[in-house]
């Protein structure tokens, strides 16, 4: 499903980093493990079409990511691709429910705020739909934005350290839901973490070293 | 959800920094308006004003005054000139058209004007009501004169002087017999009636006059200049022109239209060095009267263009401020699947709102501001201004929202444009 050949990435004025190769099948789970700096969240990047590797390709099912441009990859990233940010990155001047029928509407989906209610509900924040990202406590935040990540029901959700920043109880809780949802989608989870907690709940890790 | 929603969106969450860079832009839209306004309102009413009158002739003073005091009857006029001496110039080959006027007398401040019917349609002038006089003591109203009070055959007296608050011609009373429509020149403020009504009421009092002792020049007191002579005034120059005319055969101006442009060359240089009368071109006078105020208007235009620029500036500044926030928002809505392009345009759109509000409040205060100004000045002055109405000129001031909005958004947008979104996110 996920299919993704050596890369090699050049962030201006810095070497070359090379990333391992790494398959997964539809609804299968994955932790990208490594101190940081080793280039974890720079392989989310890659797989999510953010960042275009200098060698190596994405496949996700049949769409060759890496070869894809402009718009066609912006939608493309849109509609299938779930990013759950380190920093969440909720759009300020929208409230709950806005942020999440923005993430629609980028996709250039239809705007179902039906739809964005009961993926609120699911995550338990239909409460605060209409909201101001300020006014949410972190807990809530996480859920919106992990609700954001799936209101298209993607087949791929990328989470970039979802726990880093969380106790032992919430890290959990949050895994739990990530895991939950993924399923609900029929995604793939791929996670991207230092957190030696996530291991207990997803058996399947790649491990980054440092970048040579 | 759309592009609007998150361009609004972005202006409502930073309240006070777009409100205050919308009062700027609109405070320089609504001077420029303001300014357009009155410039035009009054250039065009001067314009009309003097429509088909190429050349005034009258008594030697100030030319700018001549013109002020006969065609836009704001000034006291310089003097009277003898009929006999302006006839000959009304004759004249190079005249096409010549209508006398003879003032000297008010009522309720409204001049009264002894003309012929050349007047009436020298203006196009068409009567609301009633007809032209043809006796002596009937008299045509303008429509202005009309609203404030005078109506159709009722009788009014002339006070002498132009200005409120003379000596009462009591026992020559005029009979109002026509009312004008509206022409949108001086016309609407002028009482119209022949030439024989000012002489017949003045030359009964300057029987009185030649009994008084002739005694100190007139202090013009209440601005009487009159077309005749006066018991209240006498003054040197009623004496000079007692000796050798009718004094009651005088007039105050002579309008002149040419016949051919080419009298515009010689008419004037004649009249002033053949004989003791002036000769003034409205056209000259107003445009140096314009250039005069000119100094005015142009200083507040570059202050209005200073006001927009730094309007501009502003919005400029803000939207690109808001962009180092922003670059993450907007990673953020690319990585939701949103085109560059479309980023962009959420940029330009979030520029304009503020540009086209701006201007929109703009015109309107402008316009709202003229209104004002002209309630309380515009018609104690004698030229009406109004904020309600639109002009042609002011549709490039249209086009300014579109000019400011899309360079202020310029710069930030090529940065989002060019952001590299993996860079972008990681340095949040």
């Amino acid at each position: 499903m996920l299919a993704v050949e050596p890369i090699e990435v050049q962030y201006p004025g810095s070497a070359k980093i090379a990333l391992p190769s790494l398959q997964l099948e539809a609804g299968e789970h994955c932790l990208l493990l490594g101190p940081s700096g080793c280039g974890k969240t720079t392989l989310l990047h890659v797989v999510a079409g953010l960042l275009k590797p200098v060698r190596g390709t994405v496949h996700l099912d049949e769409t060759l990511v890496t070869d894809l441009r402009g718009a066609e990859l912006d939608r493309f990233r849109g509609r299938h691709i779930g990013i759950i940010f380190q920093r969440l990155h909720l759009i300020p001047s929208l409230n709950v429910l806005q942020n999440l029928t923005a993430a629609q509407y980028c996709a250039g989906l239809p705007v179902e705020e039906s739809v964005a209610r009961s993926t609120l509900a699911k995550l338990g924040v239909e409460n605060k739909v209409h909201v101001f990202p300020a006014e949410l406590s972190q807990g809530q935040a996480q859920r919106v934005t992990i609700a954001r990540a799936i209101v298209n029901r993607p087949r791929l959700i990328l989470a970039d350290e979802p726990t880093s920043s969380l106790d032992d109880a919430n890290a959990l809780l949050v895994l739990d839901l990530l895991l939950t949802q993924a399923r609900d989608c029929n995604a793939t989870l791929l996670i991207a973490t230092h957190d030696a907690r996530a291991k207990a709940v997803i058996e399947r890790r790649i491990e980054l070293g440092m970048a040579a | 959800m759309n592009l609007l929603t998150l361009g609004l969106a972005d202006v409502r969450h930073r309240k006070l920094a777009n409100t205050l860079h919308l009062l700027l832009l609109t405070l320089g839209v609504a001077i420029i308006t303001a300014l357009l306004l009155i410039g035009t309102e009054i250039g065009g009413r001067l314009a009309r004003d003097a429509d088909g009158v190429d050349l005034v002739i009258g008594a030697k003073g100030s030319p700018l005054q001549l013109i002020l005091s006969t065609v836009y009857h704001l000034d006291i006029p310089t003097g009277n000139i003898p009929l006999a001496e302006a006839d000959r110039w009304a004759h004249n080959s190079m005249v096409a058209k010549a209508i006398p006027l003879s003032l000297g007398d008010n009522t309720r401040g409204f001049r009264i004007v002894g003309t012929t019917p050349d007047l009436v349609a020298n203006y196009h002038a068409q009567f609301a009501a009633g007809r032209l006089w043809q006796k002596p003591m009937e008299a045509v109203i303008g429509a202005e004169v009309a609203k404030a009070g005078l109506r159709l055959d009722a009788p009014f007296v002339g006070v002498h002087g132009l200005g409120a608050g003379g000596h009462a011609h009591g026992d020559h009373p005029y009979q109002v017999v026509g009312v004008l429509a509206p022409t949108g020149t001086v016309l609407d403020r002028l009482i119209l009636t022949s030439l024989d009504s000012v002489w017949e009421i003045h030359a009964t009092h300057h029987r009185h006059a030649l009994k008084a002792p002739a005694s100190t020049p007139d202090a013009a007191g209440n601005g009487a200049v009159g077309a005749a002579d006066h018991d209240d005034d006498p003054d040197e120059d009623h004496d000079e022109e007692q000796s050798g005319y009718d004094a009651s055969r005088e007039i105050t101006a002579l309008l002149v239209q040419y016949r051919s442009p080419l009298a515009a060359v010689s008419l004037p240089r004649m009249i002033n060095l053949q004989s003791n009368l002036q000769a003034a071109v409205p056209a000259f006078e107003t445009a140096r009267l314009l250039q005069l105020l000119g100094l005015g208007f142009d200083t507040l235009r570059a202050l209005a263009v200073i006001l927009i620029l730094t309007a501009a500036l502003s919005v400029f500044i803000a939207l690109y401020n808001a962009m180092e926030t922003r670059q993450y928002d907007l990673a953020v809505l690319r990585c939701l699947g949103a085109p560059k392009s479309r980023v962009v345009a959420i940029l330009w759109i979030q520029a304009m709102l503020l540009s086209v509000a701006g201007t929109l409040l703009g015109l309107l205060l402008g316009h709202a501001a003229v209104e004002v100004i002209a309630h309380f000045a515009g018609a104690a002055k004698g030229v009406s201004l109004t904020g309600i109405t639109v002009l042609g000129s002011e549709l490039p001031i249209l086009l300014l929202p579109l000019a400011v909005g899309t360079a202020a958004s310029l710069l930030p947008a090529l940065r989002a444009y060019r952001a590299d979104l993996a860079v972008v996110l990681s340095r949040a």
